[in-house]
């Protein structure tokens, strides 16, 4: 196995979303959506995003808009697990993803050796951030 | 960023899914139950719910808890957990395994990506998808 990921569905917003992360990370974004793709579109599909992936370092985030037709039904049983690099990563990222957002859990030293914070976006996806303090 | 893993949260039966993706994915499986937690954590919750959780098989892979009091569980279809792979026996192992006792929701193929490509829905509601890209003979 070469690597797990995590592939989010969003319900047409999809390239604010990953744009709005790519800018959080810092990360390049790649996007390609359903009118950018060979074969005849139905006009409500064509905005819509087949395909995006943004991309820093060790990190990858993919994310599509779901087509016409299917059950959206997002759930908050699942949260994006980030391994920070430094102190000040984990205080800007969570500052970013957080903006608009809901913080569930502030940033706060953790019994386990870590920094540690959860937040929801302002898109409703959760994540957790972690700095594990060199001992 | 050094690190970017799926967490995923269950209502009282994350042993179960983390024992059964446990054995998908022949890992290391770590459970920390709200019992075995130290301070106030031990007494907050249902001994036997987890608190924490880790899949490791190499380096981590996976996470899981269960949801605390209070917090409503919603399971959603807005996410799936990706496996890449460059192994078309590993992928069709693990498409099997994971989808014990799950849907099939589109058969393991071939796609104009260049990759071997399915998803499921696995017995616990969770989404997984499957991209096998093959290395090319040079």
């Amino acid at each position: 196995m070469k690597e797990i990921a995590i592939y989010l569905n969003f319900d047409g917003n999809c390239r604010e979303a990953m744009t709005f992360y790519a800018k959080c990370f810092g990360g390049e974004l790649e996007l390609r959506s359903f009118a950018e793709m060979p074969g005849d579109h139905p006009p409500e599909l064509k905005d819509r995003v087949m395909h995006a992936r943004v991309t820093k370092g060790a990190a990858l985030l993919m994310a599509s808009d779901r087509t016409p037709g299917t059950q959206f039904n997002p759930g908050n049983n699942f949260a994006i697990s980030i391994q920070c690099d430094s102190a000040q990563e984990i205080e800007s990222l969570f500052a970013a993803l957080g903006e608009g957002g809901k913080v569930t859990m502030p940033l706060a030293d953790q019994f386990w050796g870590a920094r540690f914070g959860m937040l929801a976006d302002r898109f409703g996806i959760h994540w957790m951030l972690s700095f594990e303090h060199p001992k | 960023v050094t690190e970017v893993l799926p967490f995923l949260a269950f209502d009282g039966n994350c042993r179960e899914a983390m024992t059964f993706y446990q054995k998908c994915f022949e890992a290391e499986l770590l459970l920390l139950p709200f019992s075995e937690a130290p301070g106030d954590f031990a007494n907050s919750e249902p001994k036997d719910r987890i608190l924490h959780s880790t899949l490791r098989k190499g380096s981590e892979i996976l996470m899981a808890a269960d949801t605390w009091s209070g917090m409503p569980h919603q399971p959603g279809n807005n996410f799936t957990v990706m496996i890449q792979s460059d192994s078309l026996e590993e992928t069709e192992r693990l498409f099997t395994a994971l989808g014990e006792g799950g849907k099939i929701t589109m058969p393991l193929q071939d796609t104009f990506w260049d990759a071997r490509f399915g998803m499921l829905t696995d017995r616990f509601g969770i989404q997984w998808s499957f991209n096998c890209v093959v290395p090319k003979p040079r």
